[in-house]
């Protein structure tokens, strides 16, 4: 069992959060008509060992989409912050 | 064997009555199982495992291998409870286990005859081997093995105790109350941190409880003890047991509330469940006797040393009258010495070649008789050791010189202390090997949050136990922001060292190095040392092979007490040394661990929450047959005097075309979508287009996952300009929310909407037939004339006093509308509904009839949108707008999705008076039924408009076989039926009766 | 108009049940008298500002302490929504930089009162529901049995459970289930009037 430190509401049990996969993506434009971006967004990913990003939703409190750094090897939680606030081209 | 007339913890001013197999056994409260046992002269208490040898109490804590029973009668039975840490109550009964027709003559005994047929890895070679495809004969010795060779038996009768979880945080945990963790909490405590300190057993103290009533330790016990009880802000739990650390900063904790008593008493739960964040943790989990290996070392009346000692001091029961002590290391002289002055004629063998002088004499003055460089090379003896065979033996623990046979009763043994390491590898994987101590320790990095005091660190003297313990548990407090100070570390009592030993003899040999006999290194699991080498001769080099293949420390024992000595010897055969074998991974539960108390009050009704709408009163009070629909519970139908379902729903939904029916669809998902930006976020979502959708109205929509694949639809009404009300389909409302706030939140940050759910806010009644205008007219205030309201448009209104949205749309393809009704008021419009319908010949309509009427009209719902169809599979493709993206539309073209072979959506007309069972395969008329066939039934009944039974189902190419007939095969059942493939749209495809 | 149903209501029938002694909790409701959720985005507390003051309220508040004002108790649930009990209709503060909810029927209060309510809520959430972490005036957003619920402390002893109305049912079972061992008093629908 992870413990997340929610921006909004504090360290809560995992119970509390759904897990919403990979958060290193980044969703193609609306207008983006190549099937290639659309592929490599919805399907292809890195399987990292390590350090990765995920999207957590934590659904029973403030509902927020929240980006956790997680170690895939120790299942370590380092930082959580809002997606809102995450600017993707930077991560 | 027998009971002191002094001494101990019990209180013989209160004896019990408390029984095994039938036989009353002297028992004082304060007694636990085993000592009750011993006191009584219970020499065989268990078979074993595999070769059912009669088998002895051997320990005195969780490490017990032996003293497995059933215990308790009836509903309250349970099998494999340990003896030596069950707490005698008046009443109790227990039962021998493992042994047929019973314990002295048990036929499954002859398994140790057999036992070279059963050594390691006999599962996978002897039935597979020789006997390879012949499944049956192994199916068949694999029943007769598991009958023979087993634990106890379960009851198949329901609990009939409860259990509780409850959730607490703290600043420091301290696990184990012996002098280390009572340390630990006591500078914790007077720092002012939120200490929880666990104790597995009755009382506090650990070790020092098997030091007599009355010594300088006790006494010491009672002092730290007594100033921790008189802090408020100290939780001191006993009985209970810390199984498992978890991540981050989580443990899981175990109380026995009511298992020292016959039965939980007032409303009081059998076990709890405590579910611990602590910010600091300190392990004290002290250290478990090691047993030494010889032949015949399982033999009834060979027992750890410490828990001889044990028996004696805590519970006066004096476990043999002419003992032997065989030892590799100083602690067990104080058991001999104890052993001595209680009355017992002690011998004491040390394997070492040469002891303190100081110890010798002390030995000397207490009438124990000592023999340096001598080891036990056999025990021997029927149902109980009788005699040993004792010989000279050198460094490495193999005989040197002439073996002689003393007689003897008992035989105490130590082959030094494991540390129970156990917590902390669950928390951080492997320990570290030690080479002072020869020992696998915990190896906390100075940051950790859990760090370990006292024996668990094999530390020497109790002097290092407890500042150790006083130092850890003030560092915890300091790092979890407790300021406070923790003053002076109590001193220490005087009590034996534990000097370390790197070079420890583990087990006695004959010259080249065989055991005499059957050497056990784990006696739960009836592995011997010969399987250790079987293995080592068979290729197995890593340990965790090893431990799977000999079983060796599985299961409850977890290396508790087996992991040493096979570690040790796995290393010999090897010629390595102990850590280049490395160890095994403990896991949780340290101790076999009740499911009642993992699941709690979660089971039965409340094994996942229910939901309600809020008209499901009515429908109860009105004798609706009740059907789960994810977490809802809905009305299924509502019988008249007897119907069967299929009666109820066909009459049901007759009813609805001929006349006018309800429905409660509060169970809808309905999310506000709110914000300036909110049709251009519905213009993305969905596949059509949300721009023009004017106030007043609403408009069918479909959405995508964005994978292409069709997730839900429903139909979303415009309130207002900032301001819309989606409906979704009951089982993915919670998907939708999540899916468009994830969107919101991430991609489209710039979207100025919001979305937020509010079924719980909104009953909703549909109301169809050809009556529904007439029956809504009359009872709200609203003009619903056809010119008024067409479909797709809604209007507000007053039904029975409450404010009501109605919209026109009809899913059951009838005259149909969706009374929209916040939830505190929907009841009251139901009754109205229900009351001025009479006129109308209202009927209520529950889920089956509902999927009748949408079958009938070839409506899509969960069976077709079930993630794997898209929308021109199911016919739905005519919705996706082509001059705007929307999620999904890339990849919905992928070509692999857009294979007009591919299987759409058809009806079926079934042939003859038997409907089709969902998920039976489509098969072409002629050739073979095998395979996945051309397609599948997803939705299927009985069409009361048709006559006849219909079917949905999505079929190859299914556009293009209008009119052939298929056969429709359902392999659970056996059954083939014939139908007709036709439009999916049976029952007015033109849709005059909905429009009208 | 009229006055709405609280689902509970006919489950809730009056008495003592579980374990004897004194640790007895009071399970009870309360009516909502009305419930609305604003929203907004960048500019929200900017935007809310008119709103808040016409309730009596300083700001937007903090996401973990109930705000009190006059006739309006306000809690902060998101960066950017607020929920507001006890407000009038709200409709005519919505604008392109705010939006305004009417939940008042989507929630149903559930209240526990006694020396070991905190103790029975333990028992239901992962949160540290002590008062040292959950100390009066302040609120809580977590999972019930599921179920994701707002708690507030109202005093030392008496806490308020809001739960999504169609799932008020079902965390009213698990409560009283875990009652058991502490007893507990079901209160009377008259006496709930009372305190409401």
């Amino acid at each position: 069992m992870i413990r997340i430190d929610c921006p909004i509401c504090g360290l809560r049990t995992e119970t509390e959060f759904t897990y919403g996969a990979d958060a290193t993506v980044t969703r193609p434009a609306m207008d983006e008509t190549a099937t290639q971006p659309w592929v490599d967004y919805v399907f292809n990913r890195d399987n990292p060992r390590g350090w990765h990003l995920e999207y957590w939703h934590h659904v029973q409190g403030c509902r927020q989409w929240l980006v956790l750094e997680r170690n895939t090897l120790t299942h370590e939680v380092g930082s959580c912050r809002l997606a809102r606030e995450v600017d993707h081209e930077a991560s | 064997m027998k009971r002191l007339e002094t001494g101990g913890r019990i209180d013989r001013e209160a004896p019990l009555s408390v029984s095994f197999d039938g036989t009353a056994l002297s028992a004082f409260q304060g007694d636990t199982l085993s000592a009750a046992m011993l006191a009584s002269g219970v020499t065989v208490v268990g078979r074993s495992f595999k070769y059912h040898r009669p088998r002895g109490v051997y320990a005195a804590g969780v490490e017990e291998p032996n003293a497995l029973v059933h215990l308790r009668d009836g509903a309250r039975h349970e099998p494999n409870v340990r003896a030596t840490t069950t707490e005698v109550f008046d009443g109790l009964t227990c039962t021998s286990q493992n042994a047929w027709p019973n314990l002295r003559y048990d036929i499954g005994a002859v398994n140790n005859l057999f036992s070279r047929f059963l050594s390691a890895g006999f599962y996978y070679k002897t039935f597979i081997g020789p006997f390879r495809n012949s499944t049956r004969f192994w199916m068949m010795c694999e029943t007769f093995i598991r009958k023979a060779a087993g634990m106890g038996r379960g009851t198949y009768l329901e609990d009939p105790d409860s259990y509780e979880k409850r959730h607490v945080h703290c600043d420091v945990l301290v696990i184990g109350g012996g002098a280390a963790g009572l340390t630990a909490a006591l500078a914790a405590g007077r720092a002012g941190a939120r200490v929880i300190l666990v104790e597995q057993d009755s009382e506090l103290g650990g070790a020092i409880l098997s030091d007599p009533v009355g010594s300088d330790a006790d006494n010491w016990r009672i002092s730290v003890t007594k100033e921790l009880g008189g802090m408020d802000n100290v939780q001191i739990l006993t009985r209970t047991t810390a199984v498992g650390a978890y991540d981050s900063d989580t443990f899981v904790l175990i109380e026995r509330v009511s298992d020292h008593l016959k039965a939980p008493e007032n409303h009081q739960p059998r076990q709890r469940f405590w579910q611990v964040h602590a910010k600091r943790a300190v392990l004290a989990s002290g250290a478990i006797e090691r047993p030494l290996i010889f032949g015949g070392n399982d033999k009834p009346g060979v027992m750890l040393a410490h828990a001889a000692r044990s028996y004696l001091n805590r519970y006066a029961v004096l476990v043999g009258d002419t003992i032997i002590v065989a030892t590799n290391n100083d602690t067990a002289y104080q058991a001999a010495f104890d052993l001595g002055t209680a009355g017992a004629n002690v011998t004491l063998l040390d394997a070492r070649q040469s002891v303190d002088a100081a110890l010798l004499a002390e030995a000397k003055g207490a009438g124990v008789t000592v023999k340096t460089g001598h080891g036990v090379l056999a025990a021997h003896g029927r149902g109980r050791v009788s005699a040993v065979e004792i010989a000279p033996i050198d460094a490495g623990g193999r005989a040197t010189g002439p073996i002689s046979r003393v007689p003897c009763d008992t035989l105490a043994i130590s082959a030094g202390w494991t540390p129970s390491v156990h917590l902390w590898t669950q928390r951080h994987g492997k320990p570290g090997f030690d080479d002072a101590s020869a020992l696998f320790l915990a190896a906390p990095k100075e940051t950790d949050a859990l760090q370990t005091a006292g024996s668990v660190n094999a530390v020497e003297t109790l002097e290092e136990v407890i500042t150790q313990g006083f130092a850890q548990g003030a560092e915890a407090a300091k790092q979890a922001g407790a300021d406070g100070a923790a003053g002076i570390c109590p001193a220490a009592f005087a009590a034996r060292d534990w000097p370390h030993d790197p070079d420890v003899i583990w087990g006695v040999f004959t010259r080249d190095g065989k055991t005499k006999g059957k050497a056990f290194v784990d006696l739960q699991h009836d592995v011997k040392v010969s399987d250790i080498d079987q293995a080592h001769q068979e290729g197995y080099v890593s340990v965790e092979h090893l431990k799977r293949y000999t079983t060796t420390g599985m299961a409850t024992d977890q290396g508790k007490l087996s992991n040493m000595n096979a570690l040790s010897r796995m290393a010999e055969q090897r010629g390595l040394r102990v850590p280049e074998v490395g160890t095994t991974t403990f896991r949780p539960p340290f101790i076999p661990t009740a499911i009642g108390a993992l699941v709690g009050h979660e089971h039965g009704q409340h094994f996942r929450p229910t939901r309600l709408s809020p008209m499901h009163q009515w429908h109860v009070e009105h004798g609706a047959k009740l059907t789960q629909a994810g977490a809802w519970m809905r009305p299924w139908y509502y019988p008249q005097s007897g119907e069967t379902l299929t009666a109820a729903y066909i009459r049901e939904a007759a009813h609805a075309r001929e006349h006018v029916g309800i429905i409660d669809v509060s169970t809808l998902g309905k999310i506000a979508v709110q914000g300036p930006d909110a049709a251009e976020f519905l213009n993305r979502i969905y596949v059509n287009g949300w721009k023009t959708l004017q106030v007043g109205r609403l408009r069918y929509g479909v959405m995508l996952r964005e994978d292409g694949f069709v997730m839900d639809d429903g139909a979303t009404a415009r309130l207002g300009e900032n301001d819309y009300f989606m409906t979704t389909t009951t089982a993915n409302a919670a998907k939708v929310l999540g899916f468009a706030e994830h969107l919101l939140q991430t991609a489209w940050k710039d979207l100025r909407v919001h979305v937020t759910t509010v079924t719980d806010q909104w009953g909703t009644i549909a109301v169809a037939g050809p009556k529904a205008r007439t029956l809504l007219s009359k009872v709200s205030d609203a003009d619903l004339n056809r010119e008024a309201v067409p479909n797709n448009h809604f209007v507000t209104a007053t039904i029975a006093d409450s404010p009501v949205r109605i919209h026109r749309m009809s899913y059951s393809g009838e005259l149909a509308y969706e009374v929209y009704i916040p939830a505190g008021f929907a009841t009251r419009v139901w009754e109205r509904l229900i009351d001025a319908g009479t006129e109308f010949d209202l009927s209520p309509y529950g889920t089956e009839a509902m999927g009748a009427l949408r079958i009938e009209k070839g409506h899509v719902a969960g069976p077709e949108i079930e993630g794997r169809t898209t929308l021109k599979d199911l016919g739905l493709e005519g919705f996706a707008a082509s001059k705007k993206p929307f999620v999904g539309s890339v990849l919905r073209q992928r070509p692999v999705l857009d294979d007009p072979t591919r299987p759409t959506l058809v009806g079926l007309e079934i042939e003859g008076q038997v409907g089709a069972k969902a998920g039976s395969l489509l098969f072409p008329l002629q050739g073979e039924t095998q395979g996945h066939g051309d397609g599948w039934v997803s939705s299927t009944t009985y069409s009361p408009a048709l006559g006849k039974y219909i079917a949905l189902g999505l079929l190859n190419n299914g556009k293009q076989r209008l009119g052939e007939t298929i056969r429709v095969v359902n392999f659970v059942g056996n059954e083939t039926l014939q139908a007709k493939v036709t439009s999916h749209h049976f029952f007015d495809p033109e849709g005059e009766r909905q429009n009208g | 108009m009229v006055d709405p149903v609280i689902p509970l209501h006919a489950n809730l029938v009056p008495g003592r049940y579980g374990a004897d002694g004194d640790t007895a909790v009071q399970i009870g409701t309360r009516r909502i008298s009305s419930l609305w959720q604003i929203a907004g985005w960048s500019d929200f507390e900017h935007a809310a500002q008119p709103l808040l003051v016409a309730c009596g309220l300083a700001g937007p508040g903090q996401y973990d302490e109930t705000q009190q004002g006059p006739d309006v108790t306000a809690w902060r649930i998101a960066p950017d929504k607020i929920l507001l009990e006890g407000p009038p209709d709200l409709t005519d503060f919505a604008s392109d930089s705010l939006v305004v909810l009417d939940l008042s029927h989507a929630r149903t209060v559930i209240t526990l009162n006694g020396a070991e309510a905190r103790t029975l809520l333990s028992q239901v959430v992962s949160v540290d529901v002590s008062a040292a972490t959950l100390p009066v005036g302040s609120f809580i957003q977590t999972g019930l049995h599921g179920v994701g619920v707002l708690l507030q402390a109202r005093s030392q002893n008496g806490i308020e459970i809001f739960v999504p109305t169609t799932w008020a049912q079902t965390i009213l079972d698990i409560l009283c289930q875990n009652a058991m061992p502490l007893g507990y008093e079901i209160m009377s629908p008259q006496t709930i009037h009372a305190a409401t």
